[in-house]
């Protein structure tokens, strides 16, 4: 699924961020390939707003299309 | 993250600090027990994404040591520059700032081990109550010895973050849940986010065009230059200087004193503080990110993402630094469309205050109708520019900085900050302006030249001819062009006329010379020409139509 479909409370795994810019700027985040996301807010066809700790990014909807997530369950990592 | 207190509070000196990166757009140098001091432009990595990172990249490749400020509340997301910078060699010392906010926030950081698995001196502290500067001052002292040593392989951000991550484990307790607010929700939501919009430019045009312009202008242009200080000055010179060209470019009806410091003192400095003011205040909240989230899908019709907000907002304060901060974006593209669009169609702090001093007394429709065309004319040339202009916009990814009240010192630090460098910035162009009309009236050329363009100004825009000496001053500022405006006797439709045609008209001198810096001449040329063409058949229309 990608990260339109994500719902506002949930937790997400990031599997696989398309572009390349957003992959770079969200590893300097925290937020890339492998971690761990809350689904905060998001708007039909974007932005998606992620947080993880106390910080929040908002990811418009181009490339929240290209963002793969998996959901998470059970204890948090 | 604090890096610009820091800055300040080593170089004694200050520096712009808002609530979110990027506001460091021009770099500011400062020295530290001698030793030369640099305040690079906020980043989160060296990945060389935008223009800010190439160049805090550049200023890294001539420095000695490097001072690296992180934000304790945010330690993981902030270790992966850290680990950037240990990579390149420099000497360093990490800042970890910002500790009462994780000391009240119940978040226990284990420092010790911090530096232990750095192998770099590790201060805490809270750089705005001064907090750990004296044991930075130490460490910076004993880091001067120290000499830089080869840098390691770059690695893949992927590698880089794993590693970051692998450091937080150790010195801090899992992240918590993020908390977004109901306030979050509210300025993100669609339609209570537009209410929330249009509730803060209201107050804007309020607080500046009844309170500013109608009661504060009032005194400082009507009673402190026009009743104050120019008639004794205008006697005084008038009695020394016999009737020529050095008498009028002066105390003329274009003089250095009686039109050039009035307007720049009088008339604009109260409008421009304290737009800078309202402007600071929304910066350091952290709501510009909000409505930059609020906007995203408004502007990719324009080829832009939300992220652009920020210096378009910078823009409605003063358009030369807003072209510098359009660094801030991803793409060469959308930094040419959202220069094209500051250089025609955004007027700056001084200006609309000028507009609002003018149109607000006409009432409120003429004021609507002049926010309309404006936004007509931005979305129409947006669009057109996003369809011709070879390549895509890019997505938004912009991190939000927390709700913050904003600190009332550092707000009017900055407005003050603001408003001087205004003052250094307008008052020379003003100066040449005034010597330049003066003499144009004094040699009898201006009336030729209002001979001469009357086609235009009479047949076109139907204005009198006299308006030709404020499209001359704003050449060189439109806001003083507006300000020249005020002197005519002109009908309502006229006054909004004129005032549109000027908004539209050429970029004031500044930002010209930052746009060639910036994108190269043929696109500031571009820029002049094409606001000289959108402004004469925007005002010819209205004449048709009004």
């Amino acid at each position: 699924m990608n990260l339109l479909s994500a719902f506002p409370g949930k937790r997400y795994l990031v599997l696989k961020i398309k572009d390349p810019l957003a992959r770079r700027q969200a590893d300097c985040l925290g937020m890339g390939e492998g971690e761990e996301v809350y689904c905060v807010a998001r708007k039909a066809n974007g932005p998606v707003i992620l947080g993880r700790g106390g910080q929040m990014v908002a990811v418009g909807g181009k490339i929240a299309r290209g963002i793969q997530i998996s959901p998470r369950r059970g204890p948090k990592r | 993250m604090g890096k610009s207190v820091v800055f300040m509070s080593l170089a004694k000196k200050y520096a712009e600090v808002s609530n979110f990166p990027g506001t460091t757009v021009e770099v500011s140098r400062g020295k530290w027990r001698g030793n030369p001091l640099t305040d690079t432009p906020g980043v989160y990595g060296l990945a060389g994404a935008n223009e800010e990172e190439k160049l805090a990249e550049a200023l890294l490749a001539q420095a000695d040591l490097a001072v690296n400020v992180v934000d304790a509340t945010r330690l993981s997301r902030d270790l992966f520059l850290t680990l950037q910078l240990l990579d390149r060699g420099l000497p360093l010392v990490v800042v970890v700032n910002m500790m009462d906010e994780a000391r009240n926030g119940g978040l226990f950081l284990d420092l010790a081990k911090l530096e232990a698995l750095l192998h770099v001196p590790v201060i805490p502290a809270t750089a705005v109550k001064g907090e750990g500067m004296a044991e930075l001052a130490l460490a910076l002292e004993s880091l001067l010895k120290k000499e830089k040593k080869s840098p390691r392989r770059q690695e893949e951000s992927a590698e880089l973050r794993i590693r970051a991550n692998s450091i937080y484990r150790q010195v801090a307790p899992p992240l918590a849940k993020p908390a977004f607010s109901r306030l979050d929700r509210w300025l993100t939501g669609g339609l209570t986010g537009l209410f929330s919009a249009a509730l803060v430019l209201a107050m804007i045009w309020w607080l500046l065009g009844g309170v500013v312009a109608g009661k504060l202008v009032d005194f400082t242009e009507g009673v402190v230059f026009n009743r104050w200080l120019l008639p004794p000055l205008v006697r005084l010179l008038g009695g020394l200087l016999p009737p020529g060209l050095l008498r009028q470019v002066l105390i003329g009806d274009f003089g250095l004193f009686t039109m050039a410091l009035a307007y720049a003192i009088g008339l604009l400095l109260p409008l421009v503080f304290s737009f800078y003011l309202l402007l600071a205040l929304l910066e350091d909240s952290g709501y510009l990110p909000r409505l930059a989230v609020l906007l995203d899908n408004s502007f990719r019709p324009l080829g832009l993402n939300g992220r652009a907000v920020i210096p378009l907002i910078l823009g409605f304060g003063c358009v030369t630094m807003a072209v510098v901060s359009t660094r801030m974006l991803s793409s060469r593209r959308e930094r040419l469309i959202l220069i094209f669009l500051l250089g025609l169609a955004v007027p700056c702090s001084a200006q609309t205050g000028i507009t609002a001093l003018m149109l607000v007394p006409l009432g409120m429709g003429w004021l609507v109708l002049y926010g309309l065309i404006l936004m007509g004319v931005f979305l129409a040339v947006g669009g057109l520019l996003n369809k011709f202009l070879p390549g895509q916009a890019t997505g938004l990814f912009l991190e939000l900085p927390p709700l913050r009240l904003p600190r009332l010192g550092n707000i009017w630090r900055k407005a003050w900050k603001k408003s001087w460098s205004f003052l250094g910035d307008a008052i020379p162009l003003f100066a040449l302006g005034a010597v330049l009309v003066a003499s144009l009236d004094h040699l009898g050329i201006l009336a030729r030249l209002e001979l001469t363009l009357a086609p235009w100004t009479r047949g076109w825009l139907g204005l009198p001819p006299q308006v030709v000496s404020s499209f001359i001053l704003g050449m060189i500022r439109r806001d003083f062009g507006a300000a020249g405006l005020m002197a005519l006797a002109l009908a309502p439709a006229q006054r909004f006329i004129a005032l549109m045609t000027l908004t539209l008209f050429v970029p004031c001198i500044a930002t010209l010379l930052v746009t060639v810096k910036e994108q190269g001449l043929l696109m500031a040329l571009a820029v002049w020409f094409s606001s000289v063409l959108t402004a004469l058949a925007v005002g010819g229309l209205l004449n048709l139509v009004l």
